[in-house]
């Protein structure tokens, strides 16, 4: 049979590594921004520069545009050589990268303008959601036709976490964006409190899983081989740990909730896969490290394999670090505190953003067809990120446990040591501050990689079509004797996706559709009634500020919760938010219970400057919602559309929205002109509607005394 | 090199042990130990953690060799004591079963893709092992929390854990010697705490009192005269706040209620004790009749003003509100 010769799209590759490196440069600095906004308050110098608007641009820009960009170009890289054939369609691989890039554009857009559903990692509106849904289909299709095109039998074990990333990411992004549109920019999401809470974190944790650690690892499995010039470590290690990853992760997302309302039975298989996914990740770390087996000398020169070593290394880590967590006993201790970004860091810092780095080094090069201009200086690299990355990393354990430590202490007579939650805040400044410096290390790493990698380009010539040869595929398909059984499936893309399927569609059905349709799991609470109007649009204002960012809405039972803030959280409570607001992060106090708990003035003079009430507090001012009108202009349309999704507005209600949120706004105002002399307070300006829906905030269940009793018991 | 390896597994192994085995002895501990999961998987990953160190180590030893070898200045005496090492490299072995390097075209398989080829070792022990361990760990956990309902979910932890605190508090409450003031203070009753006291005064009060307490730079306390009051709500009362215009300093931050309690107390015991070099008397001379009238209104009085802006820790209120 003669060889065919084909040539291998590098363009799409080489736009997709420079799209890294500039988002990636943005997306960080954004990272070292919302650090140093935190050490420094009055950094938030306008609404669209808040903490609370820019902290998701930051998470958005680090795993989307960053890694999202370098998962492409690696995908596009490898799959070509792995089946010896160019990619399906160059039409295709254009649209997909403007496609992506336009989407990263709109996000740094609308997430400052605050046009946000709230949603952790899920953050950008509905239409947005709507061209990511096509573009990754877009890419779906690019790489499945380029798989049939292929002159491999085979399918390497690379492409099988290729083929798992693209079914799991869709299904993931699809369900968790559910929401019905209030407007162009607007939207609510179909699933209410608990509910929505499973679906979120179902989702935030395999966002984790299949866009942060799969389509890595086949990176992994195909850059690292590469770069060492050794062969895979197990092959049934590959196949072993490849489906039981990608079956178990999809069960640990209620690990995000423990402790909270969510069902204990769904807690507890959180925790259980959770354990259970020790030892498939380390399945990865162990052939990723031992590929290196024989070439360790090569380690010691080699600023590529150094980073690939390091990135091993922390996958390795924070994949034993997040089961642990998972544990109740541990979670308790850490969950909303600074321990958990710590962790996360670990794994974007350490195994997401040193396995690109080293990447891109082996790449480019390749790629312009020379070599890299300088070693040294991607060996600098590696030291100084390394520096930050653990600069980043120890500040926060230590801020962690202190603020842990401090949150839960009593005095023997029964009161909390420290009942000012500021105390602990004001603590944690100096890790906070160093913090910032290990960023700040972190990125100045990257910019040695800007330097190093224009100086090789600019060295080199870039090869847009590189050539190479191949035999075309055989007409039958049959394996030979005595292969191993898992031959088989390597040989059919369709089945593979389709069992890769069928492995994650398991788990999040099993925990999702009980909690859902069986009614006993959310016991209803009678006293729990729909929010008014006004409260309503302070809700969204709530939303469009980020305040979920710090503040949790989650009272969890523990002695140390309740004597802070009052009553623990029921999952009754939550059965009209759509979306949840439970927050994943304290770093200021939960908000669940503070209605009623102050005055109006308290809070219109807290919000704007924090520090008039609580000398010290990092929170950014607010005075804008003093300065700017409530739009009320959709307030029926939101209405129906919560009315739509069985929230009980009967249609009397909505007609009159406008009447009776007047009321609510004339009757705060003048309360807090009353409680204020010298302020002039309009009824229609946002501060009223926000401080309307903080006062109504954990207050429903106060109306049903006995309820209360027995909870307390 | 070698002999550090196994000196190091040795003692740590000795040192798990040891620990284990105390911990087991101790029969509140032992239960609870066992049925916390952390501390087995504390004890996992340390396991690993040690075979880690020992496989850098033996790496390192490699890598050094290696070096050696290629610089041309290897040790004569290299291969020593081969024999005595292959137990460990043998327990090694056992865990990883992998094939050396040397050998790996044995475990080769024909897959080629792009030039990167496969290997196939077996699975390692250790982690097949250790996988298998995370699934029974998943299977007895869901059944103990959900079948046999033998360890508390969330809520009833949490009733649990109110019901100690509550009791933990009152039990403080009840007991705690801490709780006392120039209200409700009495003498101590036990001659311990009378020596206690003793100590307290020796290494506080004696600069100015003198040893004995015969008096110095303060006044002399073991004489019928007094300027503050001589019951020992007065005394404690003294120590307490002090009289910082004649330079007794207030030791309320500095000492806690009971030790307070203890050097009052003491205080009291030192009446018609006869000093080396007795200061002259000053203030009110005492009887003992007087002694049982109220003067302690007076000095309940006094606390009750001036404990009000004394550092106690705030109401669970008042913290709640300065959030």
């Amino acid at each position: 049979m003669q060889a065919e010769t084909f040539k291998y799209d590098n363009r799409t590759v080489r736009d997709f590594t420079v799209a890294t490196i500039f988002w990636g440069v943005i997306g960080l600095l954004v990272g070292v921004l919302v650090a140093s906004q935190l050490v420094f308050p009055d950094w938030n110098v306008a609404s669209w520069l808040t903490f609370g608007r820019l902290r998701a641009l930051h998470t958005n820009g680090a795993i989307f545009a960053f890694v999202g960009n370098a998962i492409f170009a690696g995908v596009y890289y490898s799959l070509q050589r792995l089946l010896k054939t160019r990619m399906a369609s160059d039409l295709l691989s254009r649209i997909h990268f403007w496609g992506w890039q336009l989407i990263i554009v709109s996000a740094v857009i609308t997430l400052p303008l605050g046009l946000t559903s709230s949603k952790e990692y899920a953050e950008l509106e509905w239409p947005i959601d709507i061209a990511i849904a096509l573009v990754w289909v877009i890419f779906g299709v690019n790489m499945f036709w380029t798989i049939l095109k292929r002159r491999e039998r085979h399918l390497y074990v690379a492409i099988w976490f290729y083929i798992a990333t693209f079914v799991t990411v869709a299904v993931l992004h699809i369900v968790n964006n559910l929401e019905l549109p209030v407007g162009a920019f607007k939207s609510y999401s179909i699933f209410a409190g608990v509910q929505d809470a499973l679906v979120q974190w179902w989702y935030g944790h395999n966002a984790v899983a299949f866009f942060l650690t799969t389509p890595v690892l086949g990176l992994m499995y195909y850059f690292v081989p590469k770069a060492a010039n050794r062969p895979v470590y197990s092959y049934r290690l590959s196949i072993v740990h490849f489906w039981a990853l990608i079956f178990i992760y999809i069960w640990a997302g209620p690990h995000h909730l423990l402790y909270t309302s969510l069902p204990a039975w769904a807690q507890s298989l959180g925790t259980v896969f959770s354990i259970m996914l020790i030892f498939p990740s380390w399945g990865g770390m162990i052939n990723g490290l031992l590929t290196l087996r024989g070439a360790w000398d090569k380690v010691r020169d080699s600023a590529v394999l150094k980073f690939f070593v390091v990135a091993i290394t922390a996958y390795g880590m924070s994949t034993l670090e997040g089961p642990l967590l998972s544990l109740k006993n541990l979670n308790a201790i850490a969950h909303y505190t600074d321990w958990i970004p710590a962790h996360v860091h670990i794994g974007t810092l350490g195994w997401n953003g040193f396995m690109i780095f080293g990447m891109i080094y082996w790449m480019m090069p390749k790629l312009y067809r020379t070599s890299l201009f300088s070693e040294k200086l991607a060996n600098a690299h590696f030291w100084i990120g390394t520096l930050g990355i653990l600069l980043w990393a120890l500040p926060m354990y230590v801020s962690g446990f202190t603020q842990s430590l401090m949150w839960k202490e009593f005095n023997p007579d029964g009161t909390l040591v420290y009942g000012n939650f500021l105390e602990t805040v004001t603590q944690l400044m100096p890790l906070y501050a160093l913090r910032a410096i290990g960023g700040t290390l972190y990125v100045t790493g990257m910019l040695i990689m800007v330097v190093n990698i224009v100086r090789t380009v600019r060295s080199g010539s870039f090869q847009a079509e590189e050539e190479d040869s191949a035999l075309p595929l055989e007409a039958t398909e049959a394996g030979h004797k005595g292969e191993h059984w898992h031959r088989w499936i390597e040989r059919k893309p369709v089945q593979l996706m389709v069992w890769a399927t069928v492995a994650i569609l398991i788990g999040g059905i099993i925990e999702i559709v009980p909690t859902i349709m069986v009614k006993s799991n959310i016991p209803t609470i009678e006293s729990v009634k729909p929010y008014t109007a006004l409260e309503l649009e302070g809700r969204d204002l709530y939303i469009r500020e980020g305040c979920n960012a710090c503040h949790s809405q989650m009272v969890r039972p523990f002695r140390s919760e309740v004597a802070r803030y009052g009553e623990y959280s029921k999952a009754g409570e939550f059965v009209y938010d759509h979306p949840f607001l439970w927050g994943s992060k304290r770093t200021g106090p939960d908000l669940h219970r503070v209605g009623g708990k102050y005055p109006h003035s308290w809070h219109y003079n807290h919000m704007i400057e924090p520090t008039s009430m609580s000398p010290g507090s990092i929170m950014p001012t607010y005075e804008w919602l003093a300065t700017s009108a409530l739009d009320t202009t959709s307030t029926k349309a939101k209405l129906r559309a919560m009315a739509s999704l069985g929230v009980p507005y009967t249609q009397g209600y909505i007609d009159s929205a406008h009447f009776y949120m007047q009321q609510q706004a004339n009757a705060i105002a003048s309360e807090l002109m009353e409680q204020m002399e010298d302020v002039e307070v309009s009824p229609n300006e946002e501060m009223v509607a926000l401080i309307a829906y903080l006062q109504r905030l954990g207050t429903d269940i106060k109306a049903q005394p006995e309820n209360n009793e027995t909870a307390l018991k | 090199m070698k002999n550090v390896n196994r000196l190091l597994l040795a003692f740590v192994l000795l040192l798990m042990v040891g620990a284990l085995a105390t911990s087991l002895l101790s029969p509140e501990n032992s239960v609870e130990l066992l049925a916390n999961p952390v501390n087995w998987l504390v004890l996992t990953a340390g396991f690993f953690l040690i075979i880690a160190f020992m496989a850098t180590f033996q790496a390192l030893d490699a890598m050094k060799y290696m070096l050696a070898k290629k610089e041309g200045r290897l040790p004569a005496e290299e291969p020593e004591d081969q024999e005595e090492d292959e137990w460990l490299s043998g327990i090694m072995q056992k865990l990883t079963d992998a094939t050396p390097v040397e050998e790996e075209e044995k475990v080769a398989t024909d897959h080629e893709y792009d030039g990167i080829r496969e290997l196939d070792n077996n699975l390692p022990p250790w982690w097949l092992a250790g996988f298998y361990i995370s699934i029974v760990f998943a299977v007895v956990y869901l059944l103990r929390y959900h079948v046999f309902q033998s360890a508390p979910l969330p809520e009833e932890e949490f009733k649990i854990e109110m019901a100690e605190a509550e009791a933990a508090k009152e039990e403080y409450l009840e007991t705690a010697a801490n709780l006392v003031d120039e209200s409700n203070v009495a003498m101590v009753e036990s001659d311990s705490r009378i020596l206690e006291g003793e100590a307290i005064f020796t290494k506080n009060c004696a600069v100015c009192h003198a040893k004995d307490g015969g008096g110095g730079v303060g006044p002399n306390l073991t004489d019928n005269y007094w300027i503050h009051g001589a019951k020992i709500a007065d005394v404690f009362s003294t120590i307490k706040y002090g009289v910082p215009a004649k330079g007794m300093i207030p030791w309320k931050d500095q000492l806690s209620p009971a030790q307070m309690q203890d050097v009052a107390s003491y205080v009291m015991t030192l009446k018609d004790t006869t000093p080396a070099k007795p200061k002259e008397p000053q203030g009110e001379l005492v009887t003992e009749e007087a002694m049982e009238t109220p003067a302690a209104e007076e000095a309940s009085d006094r606390s009750a003003t001036e404990s009000g802006d004394s550092t106690a820790t705030p109401t669970e209120e008042e913290a709640l509100t300065s959030l």
